[in-house]
């Protein structure tokens, strides 16, 4: 499973069923737990950051599982194992995968916001995406980005790491 | 010259019926489903709730919810809304770069906040333009200058300015159309890590 599929579903959010959405939500979150796992790995100085992350993660992937079953439906299983685009074999290059797997979150969370009506789930998905953002912002720094922020986070039209 | 032909009251009553019947179907939309509508009366200043029962298919009834059949889309922001959320943006931008000019140790990073609000504005402006027709207001704030000039209180107003612009666009984004909520929404967490990166 690749990272960045997310990003080919998000762009028509206004179209998306709220429960597919919720889905790919939830998709991306076990992507982003394995992922974790492969960065602190590569970045052992990051540990302790990691580790607040992964909290985080959990707490926004029970929140989707919850929101799935909530709709009448079987929350998505993690996979076994998923592909990056580039090999991960160091701590630049496993900051570059935080990144990716924050963006994918940040745009899995987005769409929920705009296939809702309800102010509750747009809260529990703004709370996401939020956080996301800011893990992002992180990641950034760590990886002595020029651009930190971004106007639209979530947005899939920009590229990773602008 | 036409002639008449003579309708009885039998025919005419039955013409009549046949047309009731066919109003009837039209209104079931030719589903044997019946459905039970009910309408209650909503909390003091509410809109009356509205409640679908399904009584065709027991099984129906508890699965997911089709929010696209019976709940009305909520619209988009009003014309007062917009104003304020694209004016306080605007403000906020030009107190940006007031900031950027009283405070050189943190120019670069004030103009990339300031870059983002740009932004913002953009489609703000761009998005009151589709909804009402015209082109924004081009009324400018009055914040030219910030009144400080120790940098960390600089950067301590546009942080607050940050926090009280995430307020606005949190509370918006729950009551308008999807379109504007993910909009609204995405500018929300934008503001968010503008107040990390300020701290």
């Amino acid at each position: 499973m690749s990272f960045r599929y997310l990003h080919e579903t998000s762009e028509q959010a206004e179209g998306v069923a709220v429960v597919d959405a919720l889905q790919a939500a939830l998709a991306a979150e076990h992507a982003a737990l394995w992922a974790y796992g492969l960065v602190a790995a590569y970045d052992a100085d990051a540990a302790s950051r990691v580790s607040d992350m992964v909290d985080q993660h959990q707490r926004s992937r029970d929140t989707a599982a919850n929101l799935v079953a909530n709709q009448g439906a079987a929350p998505v299983s993690p996979h076994a194992a998923y592909t990056s685009a580039e090999p991960v074999d160091d701590a630049a290059s496993a900051h570059r995968l935080a990144i990716t797997i924050e963006s994918d979150c940040s745009a899995a969370w987005r769409v929920v916001i705009g296939c809702t009506d309800d102010p509750t789930l747009r809260g529990s998905a703004l709370a996401a995406l939020t956080e996301s953002a800011m893990r992002l912002v992180s990641w950034r720094r760590m990886s002595d980005a020029a651009q930190l922020t971004e106007a639209f986070p979530g947005d899939p039209q920009l590229p990773d790491g602008v | 010259m036409t002639r008449r032909t003579p309708v009885t009251r039998r025919a005419f009553l039955g013409a009549l019926g046949l047309g009731a019947l066919g109003v009837a179907a039209a209104c079931s939309g030719g589903s044997d489903e019946r459905q039970t509508i009910t309408v209650t009366e909503g909390p003091s200043g509410t809109e009356p709730e509205q409640t679908v029962d399904s009584d065709s298919d027991p099984d129906t009834s508890t699965s997911a919810p089709d929010d696209s059949a019976e709940t009305p889309a909520l619209p988009p922001a009003s014309r007062a809304k917009m104003l304020e959320l694209l004016f306080t943006t605007r403000m906020h931008r030009q107190r940006l770069a007031a900031a950027i000019d009283a405070n050189e140790r943190d120019a670069e990073l004030l103009s990339m906040i300031r870059s983002d609000r740009e932004a913002h504005e953009a489609v703000l402006a761009a998005e009151f333009q589709r909804i009402f027709g015209e082109p924004a207001p081009a009324e400018e704030g009055t914040a030219d200058e910030l009144g400080v000039s120790d940098p960390d209180e600089i950067l301590g107003i546009v942080r607050g300015d940050a926090t009280t612009a995430q307020n606005l666009f949190t509370d918006e984004m729950s009551a308008v159309s999807r379109f504007e909520a993910q909009i609204f929404g995405s500018i929300a967490a934008s503001l968010a890590t503008h107040r990390m990166v300020l701290s």
